[in-house]
């Protein structure tokens, strides 16, 4: 009981955000970019990074403007947020010529106030060194020793520490580097350069609440969208390797896969979902996806196919599908399984109805998340298809997308289709015709008989242009859909 | 004289037709005649997929400690993310989107910083390096 208060306790305290408590380095400038230093947080004003000869140590300093004002806000370096120790600021300055009355460099110390208005949350500054170059000014490098005053020295809150260059007179410049403080750094880059901050983490994962989709499991923080599996609609004709009527509502399904990840950015699981909407088909046919490039061993348990009785389905022990290269994923053996007919040919194809309540059909897929068989989101390249009527060796995929290897390669080439393994172009006739379609987003599909082109006219331009013009050819917009040969269930739009 | 009446005819079946044309075109004003989908013809590059791909990089920055927080890529509205994860500041990443066609922007973000890209480009590169000012 005891120690599981101290875990609640532990994972309560955690910050999201991973940083430690890191010394200050010290600023040489040697990046050469002083873009990198702003990004962690430092500040420069009027100051830039020069390799010019009068560089101080290294290959790069801090350069400033002209120095011909007395303010501090002029030119000037400042530090992130940081927690003073104790000790002597030191760095190094020398002037660029000699021209001028006088030189000088300022320190002010910055506390932070959560209450004002900036962005920055700056509060009131207090000078507490000044120095003076000598005069006649000279182009000596100078070594500065400050002790950190007593007032923010090991100090438990922040600040920041600003370096100004003033001048009188003349046109000459300051340089300055090897810039060192004791201090630790407490900046967040990530949020606006302010104070770090404990972030609620129940979970203990790394991944602050806010941004974790699971925020109370530490094995799973994020759901994304797979990238080639956003919601979209799936649209097949099922005649391949011959032509159809090119209604493409043999099978149609709103289909997408997401990934849930965790803190490592490793895939746990995939759920894929699948909404059957219609099918203007005599044909039986199952759906099934395949991980392109994936083997099973990446794979724990596969939950949520919706089988029947066909004798053609035949599973591992994660419930891939067997003897596939890849994982193949079974996710409805037939449509008649996930769909009833409520009498008449096909099942929400015809105008007059009847119509049936769309199903949906989760499949969740487990991965392995050990180190030597873990995957990310950007691994998952899902390739959705129809296997025809119980004929396990039939199978049609989009464009391009490969079979698998239980499709027989003998079709290849027959009727209508122009695959050409070798050339890596498949389900595809002479001129270049799909046998089946994904579009974005979950749109009505045509109603029995009706060519595609009559429903979506703009979609014939979008495919003569090569996909140039009309690329929302899908959308509903006024011209782009003939409405009355289309059929609108629940949820498309 | 028949024959006269005959091209008569013609022309007035023709101009009646092609003001129907007119009418039609304007109503749908689609560009080509080709109503099955059949007589279409496309090249063998054309993929017919209503994505477009965009390559996507993250340009890690040195960092004076380990700092790590949510990346995320969605649309312009946020419903779609299509990346979220837990990217480390310092450590440059990639991957290839598919974007819909139909969408214009991406809304990159990493902690607070937050950039819009139009996805006609075909690489988005994103960092956390700020435009450099004097403040």
């Amino acid at each position: 009981m005891k120690k599981l208060l101290l875990s609640i306790v532990t994972g309560l305290l955690l910050t999201a955000n991973t940083q430690a408590q890191t010394a200050l380095p010290i600023l040489n400038c040697e990046s050469g970019d002083r873009k990198i230093e702003q990004a962690n947080c430092w500040g420069f004003g009027a100051t830039a990074y020069s390799n010019l000869e009068f560089r101080i140590a290294g290959f790069w300093s801090i350069r400033t403007n002209q120095l011909t004002s007395s303010l501090t806000s002029a030119a000037w370096v400042k530090t992130p947020w940081v927690k003073v120790g104790s000790g002597n600021i030191t760095m190094k300055a020398r002037l660029e010529n000699a021209s001028g009355t006088s030189r000088g460099i300022i320190m002010t110390y910055i506390p932070y106030d959560p209450i004002t208005d900036t962005i920055y949350k700056e509060g009131k500054g207090t000078q507490f060194y000044t120095y003076a170059f000598p005069t006649p000014l000279n182009i000596n490098v100078q070594t500065l020793t400050v002790p950190i005053p007593s007032a923010i020295a090991n100090s438990s809150t922040q600040y920041k520490i600003l370096i100004s260059f003033v001048g009188v007179g003349g046109n000459s410049r300051a340089f300055a580097d090897d810039i060192s403080i004791p201090a630790t750094y407490f900046s967040d880059p990530t949020n606006n350069c302010l104070p770090l901050v404990q972030i609620s983490d129940k979970d203990g994962d790394g991944v602050a609440d806010g941004d974790d989709a699971f925020p109370e499991d530490k094995e799973k923080a994020y759901i994304v969208q797979i990238p080639n599996a956003t919601p979209s609609t799936l649209m097949f004709e099922d005649l391949w390797p011959a032509t159809g009527d090119y209604d493409f509502n043999d099978f149609v399904a709103i289909y997408q896969a997401r990934a849930v990840t965790n803190a490592e950015n490793k895939v746990v699981e995939v759920i894929i979902t699948t909404q059957l909407n219609a099918v203007g088909a005599s044909f039986d046919n199952g759906f099934a996806v395949q991980f392109d490039g994936l083997n099973v061993g990446r794979l724990n348990m596969v939950n949520g196919s919706v089988l029947g009785s066909s004798e053609w389905v035949k599973l591992n022990e994660v419930g891939s599908e067997e003897n596939q290269d890849f994982a193949n994923i079974i996710i409805f053996d037939k449509t008649s399984s996930v769909l009833k007919s409520a009498g008449g040919s096909g099942i929400n194809v015809n105008p007059e109805g009847p119509f049936v309540k769309p199903e949906t059909v989760e499949v969740t897929v487990e991965f392995n998340t050990d180190k030597e068989f873990a995957i990310e989101v950007k691994d998952l390249n899902l390739n959705p298809y129809i296997i025809v009527n119980g004929q396990r060796e039939v199978e049609v995929h989009l464009p391009d997308y490969a079979p698998t290897n239980l499709a027989s390669k003998k079709l290849f080439g027959t009727g209508a289709d122009n695959s050409n393994p070798e050339k890596g172009t498949y389900y595809k006739t002479k001129n270049n015709l799909p046998f089946a379609l994904k579009v974005e987003g979950m749109l009505p599909h045509m109603v029995e008989k009706q060519d595609i082109l009559t429903g979506y006219p703009k979609l014939a331009d979008w495919a003569k242009s090569e996909g140039k013009e009309y690329e929302n050819w899908y959308d509903a917009e006024k011209g782009f859909r003939e409405n009355k040969l289309l059929i609108y269930l629940e949820g498309v739009k | 004289m028949k024959k006269l009446m005959i091209l008569s005819l013609i022309a007035i079946v023709g101009l009646t037709s092609c003001k129907k044309q007119l009418t039609e075109k304007q109503d749908t004003p689609t560009k080509n005649s080709i109503t099955k989908f059949s007589e279409l013809k496309t090249s063998e590059s054309f993929d017919w997929k209503t994505t477009n791909e965009i390559t996507f990089k993250y340009v890690g920055i040195p960092t004076i400690e380990p700092v790590k927080t949510t990346l995320t890529i969605s649309s312009e509205d946020g419903k779609k993310i299509f990346y979220a994860g837990n990217q480390e500041m310092a450590k440059s990443f990639e991957m290839k989107l598919a974007v819909p066609t139909n969408m214009n922007n991406l809304v990159v973000k990493y902690g607070a910083v937050s950039k819009t890209f139009s996805t006609s480009l075909p690489i988005i590169s994103f960092d956390i390096l700020p435009t450099v000012t004097n403040e």
